[in-house]
């Protein structure tokens, strides 16, 4: 079985084992994050750096509660190489891997908010 | 009925989930009243409730792309309002960002990360303990101005008997 992508051990330390807290933040999570992800993706199509930089830098601690670690250095390279306009060859690969893991941490987040109703 | 709590606290940030998660967090502070405000502008606005202390996000500009960022609301806070306390959370951990921010009067800068929200309830510790040595320090201050105005007062007394003899110049106790 492949390890999990999220980690929720923080978010559980944060809100004390509360869980109706916890499954709030989770749902928040789900609701902003595809919203962020379609913005990245759509500035990305008009080359505007500066709402790469701006959304990727607001989805950044956001990833990092939901304890998705893999993604804590793309996410930055992101925001970084869009701050400094360089490196914009390797955007459309960044992207991807962060949509890709997105996708797989929502889909776990899904299935922790379903234990925790 | 809402009782009445010691100070406010306004924490600004355009994340809704960071706003979410940081009230709740503070909202352990029995003696506090919590507002909050996705930008700046908005908390100016607010600025005549008087917050003891804002928690101010550097970037606010990922949902209102014109609304101003962390640092010049602080300028703004500064001259508005002096003694309200801000701590300023950014996800930025460049240290001129940091020297900038403390420069322009901000009591503390907190990084957005998974401690953020121990350190954001540390800085309120402090700017609570720092309110109540500047009130002690006042009502020292008046105390010792009560007793300097009496002591001054007693010599003017005393003043006046003497020379108008009631008091007499007799050194034969000596």
């Amino acid at each position: 079985m492949s390890e999990k992508l999220t980690d929720l051990a923080f978010m559980r330390g944060l809100v004390n084992n509360d869980n109706a807290k916890l499954a709030k933040y989770i749902t928040m999570f789900l609701k902003a994050t595809p919203t962020m992800l379609n913005t990245i993706d759509n500035a990305y199509l008009v080359q505007d750096w500066e709402t790469i930089k701006v959304t990727s830098h607001s989805l950044k601690p956001q990833l990092s509660y939901m304890g998705i670690k893999q993604l804590e250095e793309v996410i930055k390279t992101i925001e970084f190489n869009a701050g400094q306009k360089m490196n914009l060859d390797k955007m459309p690969e960044l992207i991807a891997k962060l949509k890709t893991d997105c996708k797989t941490a929502m889909a776990e987040l899904e299935e922790d908010l379903k234990s925790l109703s | 009925m809402e009782s009445k709590k010691e100070y406010t606290l306004f924490i600004v940030d355009d994340d809704p989930m960071q706003l979410e998660m940081l009230k709740d967090h503070l909202s352990k502070f029995k003696n506090f009243t919590i507002r909050t405000y996705a930008t700046g502008e908005e908390a100016l606005v607010h600025l005549h409730e008087k917050p003891s202390i804002i928690i101010l996000d550097y970037n606010l500009n990922s949902a209102v792309k014109e609304a101003k960022n962390g640092l010049d609301i602080l300028k703004l806070i500064k001259q508005e309002a002096p003694d309200t306390e801000v701590v300023m959370l950014s996800g930025q951990e460049k240290i001129e960002v940091a020297v900038n921010i403390m420069k322009y009067g901000a009591f503390d800068y907190v990084v957005k990360n998974e401690s953020s929200f121990y350190r954001a309830e540390n800085a309120l510790f402090n700017i609570i303990r720092r309110f109540k040595l500047v009130r002690e320090a006042k009502l020292f201050k008046r105390l010792a101005m009560i007793f300097a105005i009496g002591f001054v007062l007693l010599l003017i007394v005393i003043g006046i008997l003497y020379f108008t003899g009631h008091i007499r110049n007799d050194a034969s106790w000596v």
